[in-house]
């Protein structure tokens, strides 16, 4: 207990439980606070803190991560165990799933074990309704000897009474005294799984043997598997790959225009208000320009990209796919949770990078954190639908569907590419035996769409926008000095490109090309607009129609082989500097995060290297 | 009328599907050990096959009503009975 700074009291309160009850949930109905929940182990990784009062008294609760025995190896469960065996814990609320009671029970009898305040929550009594499974709490109660709640925390039912139950454990004296520390022997153990599953048998009625489960294995026998599991997910994710280009494309016309526009208001006032012109035009034509391109070409995608993810996540879909892909990641060395990691990374390579926290092997982790940028991202889609369906299109085919059979053989590529390169750090860099591997497959879960929709947009519009004032802002600071300044009587941009010359030919590119890489570091959806930038002389980035973009193009010497190299540039290159840094972060040493940076890039040299002999060979 | 009972004991990865095992023993690396006991899958424990992917290089498993899936070589290292009881009226 402590004082707040309201001055009234304050409890601190633990919330612990298995992954996929509902602890963030129960979490957010407490407190009000918007933490994202994901029926997926492995979402809550670090402890998150929120406050709450009732009746008059303060109450600090921390979401433990989940974990399953708070004796077991991982670093959640240290976690876990450290923050509960703390000073200054006045109560711990475990979760537990009403449909799941057997497993679930055991943590909560080993906090009670530990923790004498305790309260059992038993969440999900809406879900276990509805599959003919009633739960009686009051023989609970009396056979755990702890008080126990049930609750829905999805529709806020039984909160109140939470806490309530809460308050008087507080309140109570219980257990003052020092308490033996408990047995973690593994005898100890099975006994504690012992006693959980008969309480939970004599607690736990089933009604009907009914359509809520049957619907399940109904599922189960259509999305796991080979077949048809595998067909299905191809044909969802090709289905969310066109959603995202497609539906992207309208509003990122409509914020472009927006935007462009409002840089018009911006430059005439500041032209009215006497800005002098070496600060008008870095700010307006340089920094403005590049924040408004980034933002116009990223956030519409990720917009829909990521609220479609995170409704098949909480849907509880992303689990059987990694069942069905388990084998053949396997054999690169990997595991089947890579896959989602990589499909995370289609959106956005820094999601991806940190999304691979739900991989419990650290070497394993590793192999996805350093590949996942062979999946091309968000930034990197309209770069590479652009010039696919320019160079394509002479070819005589309609570009709707050329850009989505292209787009699709590409991505089978970069697959391809990822499992390679999975497979050659596994023997070399990450040499290592396949971990101890096992996936929870939870029951499925109708995820609640609008909730679903507004969160994952806020979050993507936060996320894109902070990266662009952050990132691309100071990007075109350097871009359009570069583009400005002179060295001797060529622009800096050309003189640089000049010098990059001799090492961007035998890679199938130009100068030019390479440096816009160079300068896209920062965010890739620049590239692109970076090249244009220098080819037409331009002081400043500007728009340009898919034919007068081919003219220009060609007109600086592209041929085909140099859409086919600058494309596989793009997907096998150094990660963006957003990535970078969460690589660094997850793996917390600057090894990897050079190996993340080197890898792609040693690859993409190799490809551009192959193609570009292939060409000479094949055309002179 | 004799009453028939009968237990045989094999590794996990030949159970067939939705038929009730029980763990008899589990010879699985420590750490696979601990992961299993943490998902409640003890000796004693009563097991049954949900799903199976490519030939049986992954299947899941209801282990206390929760589904776990493990890859085949894990199951290999548990051993597992299934009980046969039956009443057999007509004898040879």
């Amino acid at each position: 207990m402590s004082l707040d700074f309201t001055g009234g009291k304050s409890y601190r309160v633990m919330l612990a439980g298995n992954p996929n009850v509902g602890k963030s949930t129960v979490f957010n109905a407490l407190t009000g606070m918007h933490q994202h929940t994901g029926n997926w182990s492995g979402k809550t990784v670090d402890t998150a803190r929120g406050t709450f009062r009732f009746d008059g008294v303060g109450y600090e609760l921390f979401d433990l991560p989940g974990c399953y025995s708070l004796y077991g190896g991982s670093g959640e469960e240290r976690v876990a165990r450290d923050a509960l065996s703390g000073e200054a814990v006045d109560a711990v609320i475990t979760v537990c799933d009403a449909t799941c009671l057997e497993r679930t029970l055991i943590l909560a009898l080993q906090v009670a074990e530990l923790h004498p305040r305790t309260v059992i929550c038993v969440n999900l009594m809406d879900e276990a309704a509805r599959k003919g499974i009633a739960v009686d709490i009051k023989k609970l109660s009396e056979l755990t000897g702890v008080p126990c709640v049930g609750v829905a925390a999805r529709s806020k039912k039984g909160l109140d009474g939470l806490k309530d139950t809460l308050r008087s454990v507080c309140d109570s004296e219980a257990g003052a005294g020092s308490r033996k520390p408990p047995l973690h022997s593994e005898r100890h153990q099975g006994k504690l799984i012992i006693r959980a599953s008969e309480i939970a048998e004599s607690c736990t009625s089933v009604t009907d043997r009914n359509k809520a489960e049957k619907k399940g294995r109904r599922m189960d026998r259509a999305l796991m598997g080979a077949f048809p599991g595998i067909p299905i997910m191809l044909l969802l994710l090709a289905f969310i790959l066109w959603i995202t280009v497609r539906g992207a494309n309208y509003p990122s016309e409509l914020l472009r225009s927006g935007l462009f526009g409002l840089e018009e208001i911006m430059y005439s006032a500041a032209i009215r208000i006497g800005m002098p012109p070496w600060l008008r035009d870095p700010l307006i034509l340089g920094i403005y320009r590049i924040l408004a391109w980034v933002v116009s070409v990223m956030l519409p995608p990720m917009a829909i990209f990521f609220p479609l993810f995170t409704l098949l996540e909480d849907f509880g879909y992303l689990p059987r796919a990694a069942f069905n892909l388990d084998p053949c990641l396997r054999k690169c060395g990997s595991c089947g949770k890579q896959a989602l990691t990589m499909c995370m990374g289609l959106g956005c390579n820094a999601v991806g990078v940190s999304g691979c926290r739900i991989i419990d092997s650290p070497r394993e982790r590793r192999i996805a954190i350093l590949t996942n940028c062979l999946m091309p991202c968000n930034g990197r889609f309209p770069t590479v639908i652009i010039l696919m369906t320019l160079f394509c299109a002479p070819l005589g085919l309609p570009s709707g569907f050329l850009s989505a059979a292209g787009l699709t053989l590409l991505l089978a590529f970069c697959v391809l590419l990822t499992f390679a390169a999975s497979k050659l750090l596994s023997v070399t860099l990450l040499k290592g035996m396949p971990s101890a591997f096992t996936l929870e497959l939870p029951p499925y879960r109708a995820p609640q769409v609008g909730k679903v929709i507004v969160r994952s947009l806020l979050d993507r519009t936060v996320f894109v926008l902070g990266r662009a004032v952050m990132v691309a802002a100071p990007a075109g600071l350097v871009i359009w000095l570069c583009s400005n300044l002179t060295l001797g009587d060529v622009t800096l941009l050309k003189a640089i490109s000049g010098w990059l010359e001799p090492v961007a030919r035998p890679l199938g590119m130009d100068g030019v090309i390479l440096l816009a890489f160079i300068l896209g570091f920062p965010a890739n959806e620049i590239v692109l607009p970076i090249a244009i930038m220098a080819y037409s002389g331009a002081s400043t980035v500007s728009d340009l129609s898919n034919a007068a973009l081919l003219d220009l193009l060609t007109a600086n010497g592209w041929t085909t082989e140099t859409a086919v190299c600058t494309v596989l540039f793009c997907i096998c290159h150094f990660p963006c500097s957003t990535t970078l840094l969460t690589v660094r972060k997850e793996t917390g040493s600057w090894k990897y995060t050079l190996a993340a940076a080197l890898l792609p890039t040693a690859m993409g040299i190799v490809l551009c290297l192959a193609a570009h002999g292939l060409f000479s060979a094949f055309y002179g | 009328m004799v009453i028939y009972m009968q237990l045989s004991t094999i590794t996990l990865d030949r159970a067939e599907p939705d038929k009730l095992y029980t763990v008899t023993e589990i010879r699985t690396e420590p750490a696979m050990t601990r992961r299993l006991r943490e998902l409640g899958l003890i000796p004693g424990t009563d097991i049954s096959l949900r799903r199976t992917n490519w030939g049986g290089a992954i299947s899941s498993y209801m282990i206390r009503g929760a589904q776990i899936a493990f890859r085949r070589e894990t199951a290999k290292r548990i051993a597992v009975s299934e009980h046969f009881s039956g009443r057999a009226d007509n004898e040879p």
